[in-house]
C-alpha cells in the first residue's frame, strides 16, 4: 500500500501552481478581463489553485494563434506529426506518476485508476494515432483509361474541442490525438470542474508543441464554451457531455454549417443470463466483478453499467453475491493505492446523485446496499463521497432511465432472451452495454440486437485504442478511439485528372 | 427573444378547480433567477439527459436554445417581478418523467454545460417527487385536451405577434383562458415550495 502525499504537502510527486492562465500560441497568457475562478479538489472540498475565467476575447486570441499555426502544421509530413505524438507520449509516460496524482487531485478518482488506466491509456492513445496516421493511405479510382480520380486526406484546419470532467486528461487526449495526427490546429476548453490537471501535462510538453497548434482556454461554458462552439472560425466542433448542451452545440454548428461529433452518455444495460451461474468458477467470479463495474470511477463514466438485468433463474443468488462483492469495495482516500472508490467530481454532482437516490426510494425501488452520502472522516469529510448503492426495481423507474453518473446501480430481472433485449433497448440512449453468457451464440446474437455503439461480451470497461467508441440513438455520433476518428478530422480532396490530349467533345 | 416553435404543452391550464403543476421552484432558485435575469434577460430551462452534467436543468436566455416540436413544456416558473420562465424537456424524456413532479433548486457547485448560473459558483438541481393520483388525473386530462402541435407553435410567437394572432384568439375562445402568455409582460404571484 502506498499513500501519496497531497499536492501542496511535503513529499508530493506533483505541485500545482497557484494560478493557471490560458495556453495560447505556445505561451501562458493572462485572460484579457483578468478574471480567474477557484478550483477545488473533490477529495477534501478545498480550493488549491485558480484558473483563467476566459471570455470571447480569449477564445478569439486562441483562434488567432490556431489560424496562424494551422497552414504550416497541416503541411507537415505525417512522419513529423507522428513523431510529435510519440514524443508527447514518451514525455507523459516518463512523468506518469505526477500527471496521475494531479488528475486524482483535480477529479477525485482513485490514484489506482489514474496510475493504471487514465494516463497509460492516454499514452497508448497518442502512440496509436501516431501509428495509424503513418499507415493511412489515400486512394485512386481509375475512371477510364485516361481519367483518374485521386483521393487525398486533408486537415480541416482549426477545430474546437470541449472536454468533460470525468476523465479530464484521457478525454482530452482522445480528442487531441486524432485531430493533431490529421494535421489540425486545436482550441480546447477543459471542463470547469477539472480545469487544472491538463496544465500539468501541457507544462511538461509545451516545448514539444509547435506554437499555436494546441491552445487551451479555460472558463465556463456560457462564457468561453459558447464563443468557441459558435465561432465561424472553427471547421469542426467535438463535444462530450449531455443531450441539451449537445443540441445547443449542434444548433451553433448549424449556423456555421460545420460538422459535429457528440458523445452524450447513456444508461448502459449489463445483462446476465442464467448460464453465468452454472458453475462457481473463475468465470462466475468475473461476472460478479462485471456486475460491480458500476462503481468504477464512482460511476462517472458515460458507459457506466448502471442497469443490471439478471435472468430470473439466478436472480436472487446472483444479486445477493453481487451485493457482497459490492460491499467489498474499498472507499477511501483517493491518493491511497488500495482505494477503489474515491470522490465524486463536484458538490453539485454529489447533490444530484443524492436527489436520484431519493426519487428512487419514492418510486418504490428497494435499496439493497448503500443509499447515503459517505463520510470517510478526517480531511475527507469536506469531500464528495457516496456509498456504492444498489436499487432493485423496474425498468420504467427514473433511476433505470436516467444517467445518475454516480456509483448507483439499478437491478431488475428478465424472463428470457427476448425480454432481456426488450428491456435493454427500452432506453433513450445507446452508448454501452454488456452481455454475460457461457453460450457464445446467445451472447453474439444479443450483442448484435442491442442498440448501442459498444457492446462488451463477457467483459466490461475495457477502452483500448483501436476499438471504436460512440453512440446509437440519443448517445450521439462519431466514433472515437479508433482510426476511423481520423475521418472526422479530415476533408477528402478529390483530384480528377485527365491524361488525355483530346477535347472532351462537348463544344 | 422568441420561443416560436415548439411541441405540446404538458403544464396544466389555469382554470377553475385545477391546481396541479408539474414543475415549481424553491425560494433559493427564485432568488438566483432574479439575479441571473438582471444579467442575461428573460430565461428558460431545458432539462438535460445523458452523461456528465446530464439529468440537470440547463438555464438559458430565452431564444438561445431552440425548443422545437420534439420538446414538451412542463410549465412556467413564477418569480415575483419576472416574466414566466418556461420549463421544457424533450418529449422522449418526458415519457419517462411524466409521473414525477419537479422542483428546481440550487446548490453550490461548479456546474458545466452552457447553463448561465455556473459562473456564480452554483448549479440548478432538480428535486423530484411522485405526482399524486389526483394530480395525475388533472394533468392527464390536460394532456388529452392539447391541440395539434402546429396550432400550438403559433401561440408562442413573440408577444407582438401572439397578442394579435387570430389563432390565439380562436384557441382562447374554444378552450379555456390561458394562465400565462409568453409575452413577458404578465407576472403572477410567486408559487414557491417550502
Amino acid at each position: 500500500m502506498t499513500k501519496y502525499a497531497s499536492p501542496g504537502q511535503v513529499g508530493s510527486v506533483v505541485s500545482f501552481k497557484s494560478r493557471y492562465e490560458n495556453f495560447i500560441g505556445g505561451d501562458y497568457v493572462s485572460p484579457i478581463k483578468g478574471q480567474y475562478f477557484e478550483d477545488s479538489t473533490p477529495v477534501t472540498g478545498q480550493a488549491f489553485t485558480e484558473v483563467a475565467r476566459s471570455t470571447a476575447e480569449d477564445v478569439d486570441l486562441a483562434l488567432d494563434a490556431a489560424h496562424a499555426a494551422a497552414p504550416a502544421w497541416g503541411r507537415t509530413s505525417v512522419a513529423e506529426r507522428a513523431s510529435l505524438l510519440n514524443r508527447i507520449a514518451d514525455r507523459v509516460e516518463s512523468s506518469l506518476e505526477a500527471i496521475a496524482i494531479a488528475e486524482t487531485w483535480d477529479n477525485g478518482k482513485p490514484c489506482r485508476e489514474t496510475l493504471a488506466a487514465d494516463i497509460p491509456l492516454a499514452v497508448d492513445h497518442l502512440r496509436y494515432f501516431a501509428s495509424v496516421i503513418r499507415a493511412q493511405e489515400g486512394s485512386l479510382s481509375q475512371i477510364d483509361e485516361d481519367l483518374v480520380a485521386y483521393h487525398f486526406h486533408e486537415p480541416l484546419g482549426v477545430v474546437g474541442q470541449i472536454i468533460p470532467w470525468n476523465f479530464p486528461i484521457l478525454m482530452a487526449i482522445w480528442k487531441l490525438a486524432p485531430a493533431l495526427a490529421a494535421g489540425n490546429a486545436v482550441v480546447l476548453k477543459p471542463a470547469e470542474q477539472t480545469p487544472a490537471s491538463i496544465h500539468v501535462l501541457i507544462e511538461l510538453i509545451a516545448d514539444l508543441l509547435p506554437a499555436g497548434v494546441v491552445n487551451i482556454v479555460n472558463g465556463f461554458g456560457a462564457e468561453a464554451g459558447k464563443p468557441l462552439a459558435s465561432s465561424s472560425r472553427i471547421r469542426k466542433i467535438a463535444f462530450t457531455g449531455e443531450t441539451t448542451t449537445g443540441r445547443l452545440i449542434m444548433q451553433y454548428a448549424s449556423e456555421n454549417l460545420i460538422p459535429v461529433t457528440l458523445e452524450l452518455g447513456g444508461k448502459s444495460p449489463n445483462i446476465f443470463f442464467d448460464d453465468v451461474a452454472s458453475q462457481n468458477d473463475a468465470f462466475y467470479d468475473k461476472a460478479l466483478e462485471g456486475f460491480t463495474m458500476f462503481a468504477l470511477n464512482q460511476g462517472e463514466v458515460c458507459t457506466c453499467p448502471s442497469r443490471a438485468l439478471v435472468q430470473s433463474g439466478i436472480y436472487s443468488s446472483f444479486v445477493s453475491d453481487g451485493d457482497k462483492r459490492t460491499a467489498q469495495i474499498r472507499q477511501g482516500h483517493p491518493l491511497d493505492t488500495e482505494t477503489m472508490l474515491g470522490a465524486q467530481a463536484s458538490n453539485d454532482q454529489l447533490e444530484k446523485i443524492l436527489s436520484y437516490i431519493e426519487i428512487g426510494r419514492q418510486e418504490g425501488a428497494r435499496i439493497l446496499i448503500g443509499g447515503n452520502r459517505a463520510d470517510p472522516g478526517g480531511e475527507l469529510s469536506g469531500g464528495y463521497y457516496v456509498e456504492p448503492t444498489i436499487f432493485e426495481g423496474d425498468n420504467s423507474m427514473r433511476v433505470f432511465q436516467e444517467e445518475i453518473f454516480g456509483p448507483v446501480l439499478a437491478v431488475t430481472h428478465f424472463a428470457d432472451y427476448d425480454d432481456a433485449v426488450k428491456i435493454a433497448n427500452d432506453s433513450l440512449y445507446g452508448l454501452g452495454a454488456a452481455v454475460w453468457s457461457r453460450n457464445g451464440n446467445v451472447a453474439y446474437r444479443a450483442g448484435r440486437e442491442i442498440q448501442a455503439g459498444r457492446v462488451w461480451l463477457n467483459n466490461y470497461h475495457a477502452y483500448p485504442a483501436h476499438a471504436a467508441f460512440g453512440g446509437y440513438k440519443q448517445s450521439g455520433f462519431g466514433r472515437e478511439n479508433h482510426k476511423m476518428m481520423l475521418d472526422h478530422y479530415q476533408n477528402t480532396k478529390n483530384l480528377m485528372v485527365s491524361y488525355s490530349e483530346n477535347a472532351q467533345g462537348f463544344f | 427573444m422568441s420561443q416560436a416553435i415548439r411541441g405540446p404543452d404538458a403544464g396544466a391550464p389555469d382554470r377553475v378547480g385545477m391546481s396541479a403543476t408539474r414543475v415549481t421552484l424553491t425560494p433559493a432558485a427564485a432568488g438566483l433567477l432574479l439575479r441571473l435575469t438582471a444579467i442575461h434577460g428573460p430565461l428558460m430551462f431545458h432539462q438535460s439527459g445523458g452523461c456528465c452534467d446530464g439529468s440537470a436543468p440547463m438555464c438559458y436566455p430565452v431564444g438561445e436554445f431552440r425548443v422545437g416540436g420534439s420538446d414538451v413544456r412542463l410549465g412556467e416558473l413564477a418569480v415575483d417581478g419576472l416574466p414566466p420562465i418556461g420549463f421544457y424537456m424533450s418529449q422522449s424524456q418526458f415519457g419517462y418523467w411524466k409521473h414525477t413532479h419537479l422542483t428546481v433548486d440550487v446548490v453550490p457547485g461548479r456546474g458545466s454545460g452552457f447553463s448561465v448560473e455556473a459562473p456564480e459558483g452554483v448549479r440548478f438541481l432538480i428535486r423530484s417527487r411522485l405526482l399524486t393520483e389526483a394530480e395525475l388525473a388533472e394533468l392527464d386530462s390536460w394532456l388529452e385536451l392539447r391541440p395539434p402541435r402546429k396550432t400550438w407553435a403559433n401561440r408562442h410567437r413573440p408577444a407582438r405577434v401572439a397578442g394579435t394572432a387570430p389563432i390565439l384568439m380562436w384557441w382562447r375562445l374554444v378552450t379555456q383562458p390561458r394562465r400565462h402568455t409568453e409575452d413577458h409582460r404578465s407576472s403572477r404571484p410567486a408559487q414557491l415550495t417550502n
